[in-house]
């Protein structure tokens, strides 16, 4: 029987904490989707407290399991840092020293070239997200090459077309087409989430495919953008989690390991011949 | 346009289950009459959303219908073009106002068949009756938190 495929959306405000496991789990198996990354705000470093505290709740909400909420295991978290005139480029290192270790995913909202720059080069940082007025503009050629080099994520909100008026969307449209041209030709990778407020913001998988086989993706693209890359971002971020993680392709392991790992290939070997 | 071997249209059945912000229960079991929607004003506001996205041509094209309509359960079947199945898809991701009222539409089932859409349709009142109860639940909640942010920032 084939595997079904895993689909997440990895930006959700934390509303959705109001529901209880079960009828989460219920809400998400509706949805077709098998984890959600809850969202953190920060914009300032006086927030970095309270967002430890934030992540410490859901964690501990998270902690609390039994095995008939096996829902808890796909709630991941998401750090968004919302660049104000405030947070200067030293206060953003200092977010990121203090919250990687603690969380599975690290946003930030770009709103100049140089952060842009910036942040693609930067390894503690996954995703990388535009205001809408200025995605055409800050996405250029040069930086959507960049991105695929240093295997950054870019996301695409839903909500920011859903939650404007029909005029507002036109703009927002072309804008975001344009960058997403560029973006497909050097093959970088989207990440679409839905940044839901509310359940009206909500949408599922099959919604989020056509939508983006209406900005010309093709049905292979749309498929890759919804499943592969959400959860290749996953992955990897776990993997880093993992106390044993040194280096990219690197990590601690024991003898005993090396040595179940070695009979199993013995074993293969044997069964083959 | 994509037909059958004898000439016909092909077509396509979505059933959606769609959920309102504002439901104020009179008392505490029924739906209030204004949030119980009719199948007319569904179609209008997915047909005007479908126009207003990919043009009256296209949307004339798409053939929308509605088949079956549950209100109390907030489920229905609509019919489409197979040609036309994902730009309405994308109408009702788009669709944020149901006849005034926010609102979302979710397509959770396609099929090719009348029969076994209804069948689907059965199989799953269940399960919605109780994620709506519970989206009601949340939704009150968000909206007096909404409400309890906004006194204070007028305080302020």
């Amino acid at each position: 029987m084939q595997k079904k495929k895993q689909v997440h959306d990895l930006g959700i405000h934390q509303w959705i904490l109001q529901f209880s496991p079960n009828y989460l789990q219920d809400l998400l198996r509706h949805l077709n989707l098998s984890g959600i990354a809850i969202i953190h705000e920060i914009s300032t470093l006086k927030e970095i407290n309270d967002v430890k505290r934030q992540l410490k709740k859901v964690n501990n909400w998270k902690h609390q399991m039994n095995e008939n909420e096996p829902v808890r295991k796909g709630v991941f978290q998401n750090i968004l840092i919302k660049e104000r005139q405030s947070l200067k480029p030293a206060a953003v290192k200092k977010i990121l020293m203090e919250l990687r270790p603690l969380t599975e995913i690290i946003t930030i909202e770009c709103q100049t070239a140089a952060l842009t720059k910036w942040a693609i080069t930067d390894r503690r940082i996954d995703l990388l997200t535009f205001p809408p007025h200025h995605v055409k503009s800050l996405v250029d050629a040069s930086t959507a090459r960049l991105i695929k080099e240093h295997e950054k994520f870019v996301e695409l909100p839903l909500s920011h077309f859903l939650s404007i008026s029909p005029a507002h969307r036109i703009s927002t449209l072309r804008q975001y087409m344009e960058a997403l041209e560029r973006l497909r030709k050097k093959d970088s990778r989207i990440i679409v989430t839905s940044r839901a407020q509310s359940p009206l913001g909500l949408r599922n998988p099959l919604q989020v495919r056509a939508f983006l086989k209406s900005l010309n993706f093709t049905d292979d693209e749309a498929r890759k953008i919804v499943i592969d890359n959400p959860t290749e971002l996953l992955r990897k971020n776990l993997e880093k989690l993992d106390p044993r993680y040194l280096l990219p392709g690197m990590k601690l392991i024991t003898l005993e390991e090396i040595i179940d790992e070695m009979t199993r290939k013995v074993k293969t070997l044997d069964e083959e011949e | 346009m994509l037909t059958t071997a004898r000439g016909k249209e092909r077509q396509r059945y979505i059933l959606v289950h769609y959920f309102l912000f504002h439901v104020e229960n009179t008392n505490g079991k029924q739906d209030h009459p204004s949030t119980l929607i009719t199948d007319k004003q569904l179609w209008k506001t997915i047909s005007r959303t479908h126009s207003a996205l990919h043009g009256d041509i296209k949307s004339a094209l798409a053939g929308l219908y509605i088949m079956t309509h549950d209100p109390s359960c907030r489920l229905f079947i609509l019919r489409t073009s197979l040609q036309a199945l994902d730009d309405v898809i994308t109408s009702l991701t788009m669709i944020t106002k149901i006849n005034g009222i926010p609102g979302v539409m979710w397509p959770f089932k396609i099929s090719g068949t009348l029969k076994k859409c209804k069948k689907i349709m059965k199989k799953s009142y269940s399960q919605i009756i109780r994620i709506n109860q519970q989206l009601k639940k949340v939704t009150k909640e968000i909206a007096t938190n909404q409400a309890s942010f906004l006194e204070e920032s007028k305080e302020r």
